[in-house]
């Protein structure tokens, strides 16, 4: 981690964001709002497929390949957007949302492990813009 | 790094966690992953603008 880091500002952000991103995702889960998910997860499975494509086809092309690992990490993080998006579409996936809900400590792991990525993924973005900024200095 | 991209980055990061928190406590999570990405999205507009 570089020096430069101010840690002091920063964790106030992170913070709020925590706050805010488990109060929202509460307030959804509103008993009225279940009518409105299926346009929303469509909208959103779209979206996430043309992340996908983007990411894979300009990491190819442009990303330098010292930040593979970061780039890629985001692109696993994607990844487990996309399938959370099926876990929260519940018809025609019955089987798969079964199968998910049945292997707890699987799921806990994997949960996890791209929960782990993502950190990776913030870090190595961290690192990229304090590298690239002393470059341009 | 500029102060208000490591504030956005910051806060990307908090909506992170907060998508596992409510991963575990049966809170739908697709909120605070979306908010990840956009926030990420704010980092990078605002390290590229002058």
């Amino acid at each position: 981690m570089s020096n430069d880091s101010n840690f002091e500002y920063s964790m106030i952000p992170c913070i709020i964001g925590v706050i805010f991103g488990v109060f929202f995702s509460w307030i959804f889960t509103a008993p009225y709002l279940p009518d409105l998910y299926p346009m929303m997860v469509y909208g959103m499975y779209m979206l996430g497929m043309i992340f996908i494509i983007i990411i894979i086809i300009v990491g190819y092309i442009k990303i330098d390949k010292d930040y593979w690992l970061v780039f890629s990490s985001l692109w696993l993080f994607v990844m487990l957007l996309w399938v959370m998006f099926a876990y929260v579409i519940y018809d025609g996936i019955n089987i798969f949302i079964a199968w998910w809900r049945s292997n707890l400590l699987f799921n806990t792991g994997l949960i996890l492990m791209v929960f782990a990525f993502g950190v990776l993924a913030f870090w190595g973005l961290r690192e990229y813009y304090y590298k690239r900024c002393k470059e341009l200095d | 790094m500029k102060k208000e991209t490591e504030g956005y980055l910051m806060a990307a990061l908090g909506m992170h966690i907060a998508s596992v928190i409510c991963y575990f406590f049966d809170i739908m999570i697709w909120f605070s992953l979306m908010m990840t990405l956009v926030f990420l999205s704010f980092a990078l507009k605002s390290e590229r603008s002058e």
